[in-house]
């Protein structure tokens, strides 16, 4: 069931009646049997590769912790990875590396057919799946030592507001209030269910609405012109700004009802002054992942090339990045991008702290230019990120670089900038008062009218259209 | 009464802070165009009618489409009644496929056809487009009756599909009905529940909210309240609610506008003798063949377009809406627009050759 739903908020208050009214000890049972049936709502067919990751990456944790050698360790966290990493690719990935590697061969005179793997892609199996493994990291790293029970863990594993978009929780962060007694809070009700109003504004009102229009011009983008074109990819930015953030929103306001704090997973990105920036403030739960256990390894491997081990490091991490998105070029494009972006700004610091320095005086200026430039090869590399294919992508280019005029110029302008200032003024207010949840900074009448008006429109909206997957559950 | 008065103050920030909160997302569904007021309204003369400089703005399974309603009500290029003598001005009549809010005008067949015609005939086309959604055959000829023939048309093209014949119009609109053997008006429309509601809504869709709060009323409206809420769990009660299938009536006997229909085919041959237009009839989709009979007794110009597109499989010239299949799309327009080019210049050659005969 998606967050964007009717029955999901139904769903929602019953859980949350029934959870309190519960004794403690049985209340983990309860959220376990809610998290399978918010799963298989989806499909059925899901929940058993969620039960197998589960009990397999338990019982391997099991296996680490019992082991006293590091050897003995690493193995069975090896096995570990390549089960997971397995399920992974055969239900994501198989087809795909399949088709590129008999196209790739085809060009050398061989033809080979496979037949392909009618495999449904389960649901926010790349989430999980990563959620699960921060526990097999944990174990092994010794950052947990306490032994959690399978009921404890398959819980964090399918954790409802977390499974089918993240923010891919550490086991280190979640377990442990798993296992703490959870009491009805009012202040957590209050801030939840704030969390939650703001998230369903941003998804549903600013996200669902700009990808509307993002959805056409990037299907045929041959029919429209190169400032629809311009108003499809900017439009794109913030749906998947909005659409995402609004999920991390929503995802972190049931946690708070249901007593868990998670951590944020957007911090206004769009305002980053570097590409560096960007992604210590964009889905900083994957981030944090691949630097920790990917980068980080990378970088230890690379030690003794200097630089060059940094810039390898970046290119393999980003690009690695863009495969767990889908099993699309575009996507390895897409993420090899910000990995070049990043090498670059690695390579040339210093020679661009120069030229800043001696051509740009004003503080505020060379702030605003920097969040600019950042804010254009951000926005530039999602034209990767959202095509379907090649040739899709190489349409909106040839659209961008011979300008045709639109006959609706004004209108789009408006459009664009009205979508954009909304955006930039949810993030403005957040910064200001520092927190996602700003409303409880406000006297009881106006947040009670602030919040009445959103789910006014909320309503009005769901009720209308047909509502709209949030993007991420895709990956 | 301190407690009353604190309350009271709550109260007026409460109420000040609502309105505030509702004009400020008014301004942001208007600016965004997210939901727009009504681009039609119900007039008691015409039924419903598009508002003359109405923004519209539709991005839906279907297509995308961003326009205005020209200054005289109708959509496309805004040309005036009085027509230019050496012009040759086309009106187009139809349904939501003529209306065509799937895709921008530059790639409506109207536009692409009056470009083809332009260079076709070396002179100036104007193509006019009084197509408006859920309409039927009668309401088409009440259309030409009321409004087109102010334009000087010199052709005018009907799109009809086989429920244009057989349905009534689902909108409560001015009826052409037969009294003592003659076409008439019948205005009972305004009396029918539908078009009460409609005027109840009628200051509310003049607000973006207004409109989307009557969209989203037209869903609890058609009963669709509890399917949207309990999505899959709907079955608790949909349980033993079948859904009866519309029956069309397929024989003459059965078909209770054929009388009436048959009176505006035959006057459509009297007004197009009367106004020197060319009255054409696009046939979209099947109809029932005393349709066919009547049409060619008659003498009214047929453009058979369905031969055409049976070329193509549904895929290639429809959008797919959901799992099915909606208007035109991009190429479908296309398809239609060379086709309507094609048969026209080709009515002009036999006209050129008939006239040096």
């Amino acid at each position: 069931m998606v967050f964007n739903s009717f029955i999901f908020l139904i769903f929602l208050a019953i859980v949350l009646i029934a959870y309190y009214r519960l004794p403690r000890r049985y209340r983990n049972l309860f959220l376990l049997l809610c998290n399978y049936l918010f799963y298989i709502y989806f499909d059925v067919r899901f929940a058993s590769l969620l039960l197998a990751i589960t009990v397999i990456d338990y019982f391997l944790a099991e296996k680490i912790q019992a082991f006293s050698s590091y050897k003995g360790k690493k193995r069975i966290l090896i096995i570990g990875l390549i089960t997971n990493l397995l399920a992974l690719g055969i239900f994501k990935y198989f087809n795909f590396f399949m088709d590129s590697f008999v196209s790739m061969i085809s060009i050398f005179g061989f033809h080979l057919s496979y037949k392909a793997l009618e495999l449904i892609l389960p649901l926010g199996i790349s989430f999980y799946i990563f959620q699960s493994l921060t526990y097999l990291f944990a174990i092994y790293l010794e950052q947990i030592e306490e032994k959690y029970t399978l009921l404890e863990f398959a819980v964090f594993v399918s954790f409802f507001p977390t499974i089918s978009a993240g923010p891919i929780e550490r086991a280190s962060n979640l377990l442990p209030q798993i296992r703490q007694p959870r009491s009805f809070s009012s202040s957590h009700i209050r801030e939840g269910f704030i969390l939650i109003t703001a998230g369903m504004f941003r998804k549903v009102i600013i996200g669902d609405t700009a990808g509307k229009i993002v959805d056409h011009v990037f299907a045929q983008p041959q029919y429209f012109a190169s400032l629809e074109i311009i108003m499809g990819i900017l439009l794109f930015a913030v749906q998947i700004y909005n659409d995402f953030a609004g999920y991390s929103s929503i995802a972190k306001g049931v946690a708070k009802l249901l007593g868990f704090e998670i951590m944020d997973n957007f911090r206004q990105p769009y305002l980053s002054r570097s590409i560096l920036e960007f992604w210590r403030r964009w889905h900083i739960s994957l981030s944090n992942w691949l630097k920790d256990y990917v980068f980080k390894p990378l970088q230890f491997k690379f030690r003794d090339y200097d630089h060059w081990g940094n810039i390898i490091s970046l290119l393999l991490t980003f690009t690695l990045c863009g495969l767990w998105h889908g099993a699309r070029w575009t996507f390895i494009i897409w993420g090899f991008l910000h990995g070049f972006y990043m090498s670059f700004s690695l390579l040339t610091a210093n020679l661009r702290r120069t030229i800043r320095q001696k051509l740009v005086r004003s503080e505020s200026l060379k702030k605003y230019s920097q969040i600019s430039i950042t804010f254009f090869l951000v926005t530039f590399s999602w034209i990767f990120f959202k095509a379907e294919s090649f040739g899709n992508a190489s349409v909106i280019f040839e659209r961008l670089f011979h300008w045709t005029s639109s006959e609706l110029t004004l209108r789009i302008v408006i459009i664009m900038a009205s979508y954009s200032l909304a955006s930039i003024f949810i993030d403005f207010i957040e910064i200001k008062f520092q927190s996602q949840a700003f409303l409880l900074c406000f006297s009881k009448p106006v947040r009670t009218a602030i919040i009445l008006t959103c789910w006014t429109t909320i309503f009005l909206y769901l009720f209308t259209y047909e509502k709209s997957p949030f993007l991420y559950t895709r990956f | 009464m301190k407690t009353s008065k604190r309350n009271l103050k709550s109260f007026i920030i409460f109420s000040l802070t609502m309105i505030s909160g509702l004009l400020t997302v008014e301004i942001f569904l208007r600016l965004t165009e997210i939901s727009l007021p009504s681009y039609v309204y119900d007039d008691p003369k015409l039924g419903r009618t598009f508002r003359p400089n109405a923004k519209i703005f539709r991005a839906d399974a279907e297509g995308f489409c961003i326009s205005q309603v020209n200054k005289y009500g109708y959509l496309g290029k805004p040309y005036d009644r009085e027509k230019n003598r050496d012009s040759l001005r086309i009106c187009l009549v139809g349904d939501s496929f003529v209306e065509g809010m799937q895709v921008f005008d530059r790639n409506h067949f109207r536009t692409i056809l009056e470009n083809e015609l332009k260079q076709g005939l070396n002179r100036n086309v104007e193509v006019l487009n009084f197509g408006i959604g859920g309409i039927d055959f009668r309401v088409m000829y009440f259309i030409y009756s009321q409004r087109i023939l102010e334009f000087n048309p010199d052709i005018v093209l009907f799109f009809v599909k086989d429920d244009d014949f057989l349905s009534a119009d689902v909108l409560p609109a001015p009826e052409i009905i037969v009294r003592d053997n003659e076409l008439a008006i019948d205005y009972s429309f305004l009396n029918n529940a539908e078009s009460k509601l409609r005027r109840t809504f009628k200051i509310v869709r003049n607000f973006s909210l207004g409109n989307l709060s009557k969209e989203a009323f037209e869903q609890f409206y058609l009963g669709r309240f509890w399917k949207i809420v309990l999505d899959k769990m709907n079955f608790l009660l949909a349980k033993g609610q079948k859904q009866e299938p519309i029956h069309q009536p397929q024989d003459r006997e059965n078909d209770r506008y054929f009388g009436v229909n048959t009176k505006i085919i035959r006057q459509l041959d009297i007004d197009a003798n009367k106004h020197g237009t060319r009255n054409i009839i696009i046939k979209v989709n099947s109809w029932p063949s005393y349709y066919s009979d009547i049409l060619s007794r008659e003498k009214i110009m047929v453009f058979d377009l369905e031969s055409e597109l049976a070329h193509y499989i549904n895929d290639e010239i429809y959008f797919k809406a959901f799992e099915e299949f909606g208007h035109w799309n991009y190429f479908g327009h296309r398809i239609v627009a060379d086709y309507l080019a094609k048969s026209i210049l080709l009515l002009y050659d036999q006209d050129k050759n008939c006239q040096k005969e």
